[in-house]
């Protein structure tokens, strides 16, 4: 039983300890026996190579703005296919910051200009320029029920309801109505500051505003992610305190 | 334009005097504070013509090696006898250059120095560059440039923009520019300006031990100190001798005893300061029993902590093993948890968000006797004032 990880644009896209999540499901996988390959997504790797059929996880992180030009065109022209129907199909990813824009419809700049995203989830992100302060600091929030009482969620959530993190974005993303956030804030700006959400839950496939990294206290998402990956109904018990201790601590912290 | 003297000389000594109060008070150390009330008043107070330097200026600035450099440079004028004003509490925002000029302005006497030399923070080197853009001789050395607080500055293309928006608009006939060859990004500079250029890099190893540094990442800052040196005129007898006898910056490989132990502090501020340490240690097998992280998340530091598992996961592992591990400071746990991560082991109950707690652990060890201590910014602050017993900033 292997653990194959896609990671897309390790180099270009590393703003910020955001590799730090793929480190934390590579350990967490093999301290319970499971081999794990993570396979780097480059512009130079194609989507038909046979090595793509074993990927069982996505990941993608945020970056900077030269690295996002950088992965833009390869991105939009020859990974677009492949994430539309790898997401549709239930395929089990986690995309940060950037990444999780880019899932969007568009984003749009401060200065009106418009960037077209890979259209697989129905949302927008606008950047407000000046007129809206940068959206920075210590996040709580409480995990949407659609993932809380999800069935396999519940089955290796050791930690509760609540997911924590560090946010840093221009952007404010607004969800459809029909799309699930993540969770809901209860300290932070989450997508834009007024409608009290947080990230995107389609499917297997969650996008956050989150670093910290993302899974690091929160490791109830970091073992959902690897047993739906693994299509397993539960996961031996890790020795967590470290985690739970942070992860409460981090309840505490001043945004 | 009495009004106007009169105003620049009230707001000095209203200054002066609440250096006096924070410090009668405790409060601090006057290293931070009455600059930020002298600028609130005047803030052209950089641009006034009493804080000249006849000898000219030097800004020193990039991610990491600021204190490092600036201290070797003032160690250098100094032993070319030259009077330097330097900023040696490494308070860099613009507040920490005026508290010094402050602090320097006696009086009865004025302000009298040849040679300023200040390392400044990477968003301020604008600020500070236009301030002293009259100097009869500016230098500016740019040292390296790499992710470091990114909640401050969130992208390092942000900084480099602004950088050379600064290098385009400086007099390029009376400043000159030293730059770290081996970096892109800081060569890149070299493009934005007209004036006089020079390189240093890590290839010549020959300064660097004079000194009593370790670490291969000082022998660019011991280069940069020197060609700045020789471009201020300085022989290089004069250099050399200066660094033999120079005594590391606080916090920067620092050896403090405390009770009956070592404490050997090494700033680690950011991936890179990281690895470069750990790096130093791997290669020189230093004897430690106990390594004792502290990691802090207050504004100084950078309040996003993420940067932790950019530090590199298998020098880490390496350096661990077999050793005593402690985890301190206001975000001890997320430290922990990523160090558990990189496969080292640490005990739940050698984790805990009070320095002094786990430095009374230390001491009543047995076991140890030499202790590696990695702070971030303000932890290396706080950790040095418990060790020493006083406050540098």
């Amino acid at each position: 039983m292997k653990l194959t990880i896609g990671y897309f644009y390790p180099h270009l896209l590393n703003l910020y300890g955001d590799r730090g999540n793929v480190e934390i499901l590579k350990v967490r996988a093999q301290r319970r026996g499971f081999d794990v390959s993570v396979i780097e997504i480059t512009p130079e790797v194609s989507m038909k190579d046979s090595i793509i059929t074993d990927l069982n996880l996505v990941f993608m992180g945020g970056g900077p703005d030269s690295g996002q030009k950088a992965m833009y065109k390869d991105l939009i022209k020859n990974k677009r296919e492949f994430l539309y129907t790898y997401i549709n199909s239930g395929g089990v990813g986690l995309f940060i910051c950037g990444a999780y824009q880019l899932l969007g419809n568009y984003y749009k700049s401060a200065d009106g200009s418009v960037l077209d995203g890979l259209r697989i989830l129905d949302f927008y992100t606008e950047h407000f320029g000046l007129e809206a302060p940068r959206c920075v600091g210590n996040v709580v929030c409480k995990m949407d029920l659609t993932l809380l009482e999800n069935p396999l969620f519940s089955a290796v959530n050791k930690l509760g309801d609540s997911i924590v993190g560090f946010e840093n974005h221009g952007g404010r993303t607004f969800l459809s109505s029909d799309l699930s956030p993540l969770a809901h804030i209860k300290k932070g700006f989450g997508n834009n500051g007024k409608d009290f959400t947080e990230g995107v839950l389609y499917r297997n496939c969650l996008g956050t505003y989150l670093h910290g990294p993302f899974l690091s206290k929160n490791s109830h998402i970091a073992d959902f992610l690897i047993a739906s990956a693994l299509k397993l109904p539960q996961l031996t018990n890790l020795e967590d305190d470290l985690i739970v201790t942070a992860h409460t601590a981090s309840k505490k912290l001043k945004q | 334009m009495l009004y106007n003297v009169d105003m620049f000389y009230m707001t000095l000594l209203l200054a002066k005097l609440s250096k006096f109060v924070v410090t009668f008070l405790r409060l601090g150390t006057g290293a931070t504070f009455p600059g930020y009330l002298a600028l609130k008043l005047y803030p052209k107070l950089l641009y006034h013509s009493t804080f000249a330097f006849k000898q000219g200026v030097v800004l020193i600035s990039g991610t990491n090696g600021k204190t490092t450099t600036a201290s070797l440079l003032t160690h250098i004028c100094l032993s070319a006898k030259y009077s330097v004003v330097h900023n040696e509490t490494g308070s860099n925002l613009l507040r920490g250059i005026a508290s010094e000029l402050i602090a320097n302005f006696k009086l009865f006497k004025g302000f009298s120095a040849e040679i300023g030399v200040f390392e400044v923070d990477e968003a301020t080197l604008p600020l500070a560059v236009a301030a002293f853009s009259t100097a009869p001789h500016l230098t500016l050395v740019l040292l390296n440039l790499s992710r470091d607080q990114l909640d401050r500055y969130w992208e390092i293309d942000k900084l480099i923009s602004m950088w050379q928006r600064t290098l385009q608009k400086v007099p390029a006939n009376t400043t000159h520019l030293i730059l770290y060859k081996n970096s892109d990004v800081i060569a890149s500079l070299a493009t934005s300006f007209k004036g006089d250029i020079h390189y240093f890099d890590s290839s010549e190893k020959r300064f660097f031990k004079e000194t009593s540094l370790v670490g291969n990442f000082n022998v660019c800052n011991v280069n940069a100190a020197v060609i700045t040196g020789k471009s201020l005129g300085i022989s290089e007898e004069v250099i050399c001798r200066a660094l033999s006898s120079f005594k590391v910056a606080y916090g920067r490989g620092e050896s403090v005893p405390f009770k009956d132990k070592t404490f050997k502090l090494f700033l680690a501020k950011n991936p890179a300061s990281f690895n470069n340490n750990l790096t130093t240690f791997l290669e020189e097998s230093t004897s430690v029993e106990t390594v004792f992280f502290i990691l802090n998340d207050n504004i100084p530091d950078g309040r996003d902590v993420s940067w932790i598992y950019d530090i590199d996961l298998d020098k880490l592992h390496d350096f661990c093993k077999d050793k005593q591990i402690y985890v301190g400071g206001t975000r001890a746990f997320d430290m922990a948890v990523r160090l558990s991560y990189a496969g080292v082991f640490v005990a739940l109950d050698s984790v805990n968000t009070s320095v002094s707690f786990l430095l009374d652990k230390i001491t009543a060890s047995s076991s140890t006797s030499n202790v590696l201590v990695l702070p971030n910014y303000s932890a290396m602050l706080h950790a040095r004032e418990l060790l020493v017993g006083r406050k540098i900033l």
